[in-house]
């Protein structure tokens, strides 16, 4: 989503085109797949009324934004906003960190999984290893006791299961 | 008074026969484990559950986690109980409508895909109207549809869901067609009392239990209890047994239930520690409180019940023409 | 009855130890995001049972009123609100913790909720059974119009140009269609997962476009100061600073604690709709709107006050009807109906000392919660001087644990991830976020209330203003809705410069 180096001289602010498009397909995806719902006996009203309005408006609200984006205010505003520069894997690891979380939960038990999520985590955030080693360690205990044993919620076990208690 | 004598005497039985098998059926968990309940808190299933949960808790020294898995009409939660490691480590509040939702479509799920461990709970529907409502009787009520079908409405809870095929397979049963009150569908029994109360529907049939402030206050009328015996804590509502000819009655039910393939050795420690549970004096005040009465069942009895109610259902659901 | 019967019933040692006891058990609670209100009360039922009737509702009570207050902790200091509740404000605190004035934030938020509880249990003590009578008298029109005007709500809080907050209410509402639709059954956009059947769960959803949003974009950036080591002003200071702040706008406090009883008061209308319209309605009469959004104090003090007022409020029908204005009071008349008490207007006769016990254990919390609500900052605020380095993981750590905790599954953590994606798109397109939450909210309540209208009306839409109340409201809401694209056509047309936000992006 970087808007790269859009210029003043540029005709529409790139980040609200995309935006707008992005809405607008969203929508349009949206309504193509309401239209498959079945109906409500004899009603013009069924469970694709709804979604359809949403679509609609998505389709609409996105249309909005690029006109926005034609506006001499947001032009400038991507003119500016082009010189921030961005780290992009960082953000990816966070998101990586969540999905192998997520995956790895069940199989391995909260305890490892959240260890190896807590070891990369504060490597992202640029931790040096000795603090990552700590906090994998100290994190899991720590959200133990107060998510499985105060506030009981059954966090799996997993490969752990054989100590569990 | 007679359920009560032979309740009583089955759990006696039930105790004894605990007591006798004692020598296998001694597994107990040695830690948390996960209690599923389908239906959101404050509702009855899980003010039941969580009581149930506790107690055994108590019993056997180790957490027992209620966990609301709500959402799709009961088919989240049941398909958690059913698809969980047969551990004796997940067990649940397998409902009713492990026996609806498979006949209406909405799942592959049946009752064979648990383990029923005890009966928990039986909750019998019931006909409400407002306070002010034309209707004094529920042969009124019955008349008035028959001759002015699809004027009416009701409420209780979704779209196919167990308050609708009360109300539905009463009309049938009664030879009126069964949209002949139309059925609104809502979130579940209260906000149907909510819209009953409004001036919304005509008529709700919820539980009569979810029903019972709203009638000793005098919100509501209660024209019928769709059970064979009056209810203990409302003695002056009509059974439908007494009212009706075809003697239609319905009632929803709650369960202790593990995921199908449980080992004989866990089943009849729940079993066992169940019932054992459900004879004390603090389980018989809550259901008092409740004003629900004590039931009880062997895990034989339970899985038979279970059969016939399956049936039942799928014929009144193919008849009432919501069966897919 | 004797005034002197009641206190000594409320001053019970007995009932004064529960009620401190819950304040911390209820700020503890409420600080971790996933774990709500309604959570909390749950987890206290099976020990209720060991209680006698006041002592258990006072639990209740204490338990609720801190944990709502004590949602806006996480709130201010990871933008992650605690229960649904803070949602509407988060944004105001948090970028006034991040200006290095936490603990002020959060004592704003202490006083304004302490005020706004005792204004709702003073209302709910001198007209339960007036205010019940109105609210149990909502069909689904009504309740279906009051939806719409709490959506309207979502162009007022967001802070940005008309089809920028249009755009982020859409997405939220187009969240909201998934699952299992009221009318028919249908499972709409759930792909096969089961787990989406009920719709994309609200914690997981706000914790994704919140806390997981802001950990990307922190991510992104090697700027110490987002979300980096706090800057912490000392105690005094803060607690002198909140006082003075919440004193200067008495008719905030005073409006929004009357206005969020009363929608407390509504069935299914809970303390995190109050908070919403109240901060909507603070936007809109304030001299500075351009300020909301960015560290303004006003729409916390309003909001604030108004979810601690909603939850009096929602004792209202529950006490006189037996019907539930929240989640928390059904479980609540769960647990009525154990100890053998039937809600109902006769409970006011029967069981009379037990009423005002309850109103008098709300005072009671309130004032307690001064002090339990301070040892909370205090906590909260020392750990947050952690590095970053540290700070992000337990985040994300808590972010996960926290969505897993309310779903059980782990298609919460992947509606974290997809959501926490989503709300970082946003704040890159600059749309805001606020409306897409009071969609994701309002979204079901209202299709569900328009559905069942239609059905009761057979198709026939003049239904919706059949009702004499229905009507009012129907016709407040689209004369609202004629202004605002009014209000959009001249944005649109130049005449008026679009006033687009950088949120809390700078």
């Amino acid at each position: 989503m970087s808007p790269g180096c859009a210029g003043q001289t540029t005709m529409i602010n790139r980040t609200d085109l995309l935006a707008g498009v992005g809405l607008f397909v969203l929508g349009a995806a949206m309504a193509i797949e309401a239209r498959g719902f079945p109906s409500l006996g004899g009603m013009a009203f069924g469970p694709d009324l709804f979604p359809t309005i949403t679509a609609v408006g998505l389709m609409v609200s996105g249309v909005g934004i690029v006109a926005e984006g034609a506006t001499p205010a947001r032009r400038a505003a991507a003119a500016q906003a082009g010189e921030q520069a961005r780290a992009l894997w960082p953000m990816l690891a966070v998101l990586l960190t969540i999905a192998f979380f997520a995956l790895t939960l069940p199989v391995l038990g909260f305890h490892i999984a959240a260890a190896l999520a807590m070891l990369a985590a504060v490597r992202v955030f640029a931790g040096g290893w000795g603090l990552a080693l700590s906090v994998a360690i100290v994190a899991p205990v720590i959200t133990h006791v107060i998510f499985y044993t105060f506030l009981r919620v059954p966090l799996p076990w997993g490969l752990m299961a054989p100590l569990a208690w | 008074m007679k359920t009560l004598l032979t309740t009583a005497a089955s759990a006696a039985v039930l105790a004894l026969s605990a007591v006798a098998a004692q020598a296998q059926c001694d597994w107990k968990p040695e830690r948390a484990v996960t209690y599923i309940v389908p239906w959101g808190a404050g509702g009855g299933t899980d003010a039941n559950s969580r009581m149930v949960a506790s107690m055994l808790e108590r019993k056997w020294g180790v957490p027992f986690n209620v966990v609301n898995r709500t959402g799709g009409n009961g088919v989240t939660g049941h398909s958690a109980i059913a698809n969980a490691e047969p551990d004796g480590y997940t067990i649940g509040a397998a409902t009713v409508e492990i026996n609806t939702m498979h006949w209406v479509g909405l799942t592959d799920l049946t009752y064979e895909d648990i383990t029923p461990l005890a009966l928990v709970d039986i909750v019998p529907a019931s006909v409400l109207v407002r306070k002010d409502s034309p209707f004094e009787s529920l042969q009124d009520l019955l008349d008035h549809a028959r001759e002015n079908p699809g004027e009416l409405t009701a409420s209780g809870t979704s779209q196919g869901g167990i308050w609708h095929l009360a109300l539905a397979g009463m009309l049938n049963a009664e030879g009126l067609a069964p949209d002949a009150i139309r059925w609104i569908p809502s979130q579940g029994a209260a906000p149907a009392l909510q819209e009953l109360i409004a001036g919304g529907v005509d008529v709700a049939t919820p539980a009569l239990s979810e029903g019972k402030s709203l009638v000793e206050s005098g919100e509501v009328r209660a024209l019928a209890y769709m059970h064979d015996t009056r209810m203990e804590a409302l003695p002056d509502v009509p059974t439908t047994k007494e009212l009706l000819d075809s003697g239609w009655t319905l009632a929803a039910w709650i369960t202790v239930s593990g995921p199908a393939g449980l080992p004989e050795e866990i089943a009849c420690s729940y079993e066992a520690a169940l019932s054992e549970l459900f004879a004390t004096e603090e389980w018989a005040e809550f259901k008092a409180s409740r004003g629900a009465d004590v039931v009880s069942m062997s895990r034989e009895e339970l899985a038979e019940m279970l059969r016939t109610s399956n049936v039942a259902l799928g014929e009144t659901i193919e008849a009432i023409g919501l069966a897919k | 009855m004797d005034i002197a019967a009641i206190l000594a019933a409320v001053l019970a040692p007995k009932l004064v130890v529960t009620v401190v006891v819950c304040t911390f058990y209820g700020a503890f609670v409420g600080a971790m995001p996933g774990l709500t209100a309604t959570m909390a009360v749950a987890l206290l039922v099976p020990f209720t049972y060991f209680m006698d009737p006041a002592q258990a509702v006072a639990a209740i009570v204490a338990t609720t009123t801190t944990a709502i207050f004590a949602g806006d902790i996480s709130g201010a200091l990871l933008r992650m609100p605690g229960t649904p509740a803070s949602a509407a404000y988060v944004e105001d605190s948090y970028a006034m913790a991040r200006g290095g004035r936490p603990r002020t934030a959060l004592f704003v938020s202490l006083f304004a909720a302490c005020i706004g509880g005792i204004i709702g249990v003073a209302i709910l003590s001198a007209a339960a059974p007036q205010l019940a009578r109105v609210a149990a008298r909502f069909s689904s029109d009504e309740m279906f119009w009051l939806a719409c005007l709490g959506l309207s709500c979502a162009v007022f809080v967001g802070g940005a140009s008309v089809p920028r907050n249009f755009a982020s209410l859409f997405i939220g509402l187009a969240i909201a269609t998934v699952g299992i639709d009221v009318a028919v059954g249908h499972p709409r956009f759930t792909f096969g997962i089961n787990d989406l059947l009920d719709g994309i769960s609200f914690i997981p959803a706000m914790i994704g476009m919140f806390a997981v949003a802001e950990l990307l974009r922190n991510a992104e950036t090697r700027d110490p100061v987002r979300l980096g080591r706090l800057k912490v002003e000392g105690l005094g200071k803060a607690v002198a600073a909140g006082w003075r702040e919440v004193r200067g706008r008495k008719i905030n406090v005073a409006r929004s604690g009357i206005a969020g009883t009363v929608i407390g008061s509504l069935p299914g209308a809970g303390a995190d709709v109050a908070a919403w319209i109240c901060y909507a309605i603070s936007r809109r009469f304030s001299r500075t709107p351009e300020r909301f959004g960015k560290g303004h104090t006003e729409g916390m003090i309003d909001g604030g006050a108004a979810n601690n007022a909603a939850l009096a409020g929602a004792w209202t029908p529950a006490l006189v009807f037996g019907i539930p204005g929240d989640s928390v009071t059904a479980i609540a008349i769960g647990v009525l109906l154990m100890k053998g008490l039937t809600p109902g207007p006769q409970i006011f006769s029967t069981d009379a000392l037990l009423v005002y016990t309850l109103f008098g254990s709300f005072f009671l919390a309130n004032l307690v919660m001064l002090l339990s609500g301070t040892l909370a900052i205090l906590a909260a605020t020392f750990l947050l001087r952690a590095p970053r380095s540290v700070l992000m993981p337990s985040v994300l750590i808590l972010s996960m644990l926290g969505a897993y905790a309310i779903l059980g599954s782990t298609t919460a953590i992947w509606i974290v991830l997809a959501l926490g994606l989503l709300g970082y798109l946003m704040s890159h397109a600059e749309i805001p976020i606020a409306p897409a939450i009071l969609g994701i909210v309002l979204g079901q309540v209202v299709e569900d209330n328009f559905m069942v209208s239609m059905m009761k009306a057979q198709g026939d839409l003049s239904g919706f203003f059949a009702r004499e109340t229905a009507a009012f409201l129907g016709v407040a809401t689209i004369l609202i809705w004629g202004l605002l694209l009014v209000r959009a056509g001249l944005e649109l047309a130049g005449r008026r410069p679009a006033a687009s936000s950088r949120e809390t992006n700078t």
